[in-house]
């Protein structure tokens, strides 16, 4: 997936503010593209307007190339979004909820299973939202955003929500699905331990352009946070991040 | 402390009961105290035995037949209605702007006021009962089910663009379903005002229902056939409510407190 010059900004209180300022970015097909920045720095801003959820202003696009789209047809690229909240419908059941962006002609009952043993859901097919814990939730969504079979994948602070614990262990669950599924994910954090864990480059977002990149590919997972090449890495993201003040 | 859980230990309908009880030893009181006479508060026992009689010759649950009916079809037109000006409320915008300063006029105005010309225009057939019914029932199902359509969540409307729903799909997949809960209490309110109107709906040259008997009675000078009509009234709206209720809590308690999230 390949960004060039994207612009947004917003009317607040009679001023433009201007938002992201001509941002460049590549996602990789098969990695997890890490958004880092501070609060309001424009990372949830950069995802709705590849979810397509807002407009970018005029005169700037976005572009993609995917495998996918190559072998297959002209159609639009299938993006998956999580977000922060987990979204579900509270009147459907697991199930339900996890084929919502299913046709029903596609919907198929292994590949459900099989969502759903991905995710540690088995067993809750039948239970509603409310019944479910946080983590749990934020699994159904997951399940459903994959049941959709997206080129893309678009995580936006998902495990914000959750406790220490609990986002340990959905970032785990988050690796052990990438490495089966192989998509091309987008991740937008302002953890910048989340983003060690999970990411296999960091781009940091600052004054709506992306400002620096970090290639953590040949790092394997799970990693140690704790180890020297960690610490530097981080050492200098917070460096990084620090000197947007 | 004691004492609460004790009392909070007795069951609901015992309690309803009770209330019940109070009310009818305080009307037998009133009756037999010689302050009003049989005819102006006849006594339970009186309107009990009318009641009976009415049963027993099967008059009763004719009448409750055809207000039944009457309630039913008016009430039936009304939910059609409210749920297309709802629909157009929530997808059509500006078109709201065209007819809300109308409904809003026609809200204010008492349905019974308008008898004297849904008589000159509809005549004194089924017609005008009926207008009379969704006149009264049309309006709190419309404002609920215009407001659970038009508080359908943004967030999970997006889901829909995410999967790329179709306006129509959006609909009926989301906005629907979210206000299956605000249109079912509109409905319960609306059937509730249909059997409150069926009075007035009956004053139009009735010759059958509960409010034909009420008015007939009146007219007999018999207040125990009215107060009986009344119970009826009273007990049938009732029924109807808590099926109404019961559904609701159906539907409410399956998606749990929390809501969408």
């Amino acid at each position: 997936m390949r960004i060039r010059g994207l612009r947004k900004s917003y009317q607040v209180s009679g001023r433009c503010l201007e938002v992201l300022k001509g941002l460049d970015l590549d996602v990789a097909e098969e990695g997890i593209t890490v958004v880092l920045g501070r609060s309001g720095c424009g990372k949830t801003t950069l995802l709705r307007l590849i979810a397509g959820l807002e407009t970018a202003d005029s005169g700037e696009k976005i572009t993609f190339s995917s495998k996918a789209r190559e072998k297959e047809d002209n159609r639009k690229e299938k993006i998956g979004v999580i977000f922060q909240e987990p979204r579900l419908m509270p009147w459907l059941t697991v199930e339900k909820n996890i084929l919502f962006g299913v046709k029903r002609k596609q919907q198929d009952r292994k590949k459900l299973s099989g969502l759903l043993e991905l995710t540690g859901l088995t067993g809750f097919e039948k239970a509603r939202p409310s019944q479910l814990s946080g983590g749990m939730q934020q699994r159904v969504a997951l399940a459903r955003a994959l049941a959709y079979e997206p080129d893309f994948l678009l995580m936006d602070e998902p495990f914000a929500a959750l406790d220490y614990f609990t986002r340990g262990q959905m970032q785990q669950e988050l690796l052990r699905i990438f490495q089966t599924e192989k998509k091309g994910i987008l991740f937008v954090t302002h953890s910048i331990e989340e983003a060690l864990t999970v990411g296999t480059r960091i781009v940091i977002l600052e004054n709506g352009i992306c400002k620096k990149s970090y290639d953590l590919g040949s790092l394997p997972f799970p990693r140690d946070l704790m180890s020297g090449e960690m610490l530097k890495i981080k050492r200098e993201l917070i460096e990084q991040i620090e000197e947007e003040r | 402390m004691e004492e609460r859980e004790k009392n909070s230990s007795i069951p609901r309908i015992l309690k309803t009961a009770m209330g019940v009880l109070i009310l009818l030893a305080a009307w037998q009181m009133a009756a037999s105290s010689g302050i009003w006479s049989a005819y102006v508060l006849p006594p339970p026992m009186k309107v009990a035995r009318a009641l009976g009689k009415m049963a027993e010759s099967g008059i009763l649950f004719r009448h409750i037949l055809v207000s039944g009916r009457r309630v039913l079809t008016g009430f039936s037109f009304a939910f059609v209605l409210a749920m297309a000006g709802g629909i157009l409320a929530s997808q059509v915008r500006s078109a709201e702007e065209y007819y809300d300063g109308f409904l809003e006029f026609m809200r204010n105005v008492p349905p019974i006021s308008l008898i004297a010309l849904l008589i000159l225009w509809f005549g004194i057939g089924e017609t005008s009962k009926i207008i009379i019914i969704v006149l009264a029932s049309f309006f709190p199902m419309y404002l609920n089910i215009r407001k659970g359509f038009l508080s359908a969540s943004k967030m999970l409307l997006e889901v829909g663009c995410v999967f790329r729903l179709t306006r129509w799909q959006k609909f009926y997949r989301i906005v629907l379903p979210w206000a299956v809960p605000d249109i079912l209490v509109g409905m319960r309110i609306g059937l509730g005002y249909s059997w409150r109107a069926i009075i007035g709906a009956e004053m139009i040259a009735a010759s059958s229902g509960l409010g034909y008997l009420i008015l007939d009675a009146q007219q007999m000078s018999r207040s125990d056939k009215v107060i009986a009509g009344i119970l009826t009234i009273g007990v049938v709206g009732i029924l109807c409510d808590k099926l109404f209720s019961l559904v609701i809590s159906r539907v409410t308690g399956a998606r749990g407190v929390g809501g969408a999230k």
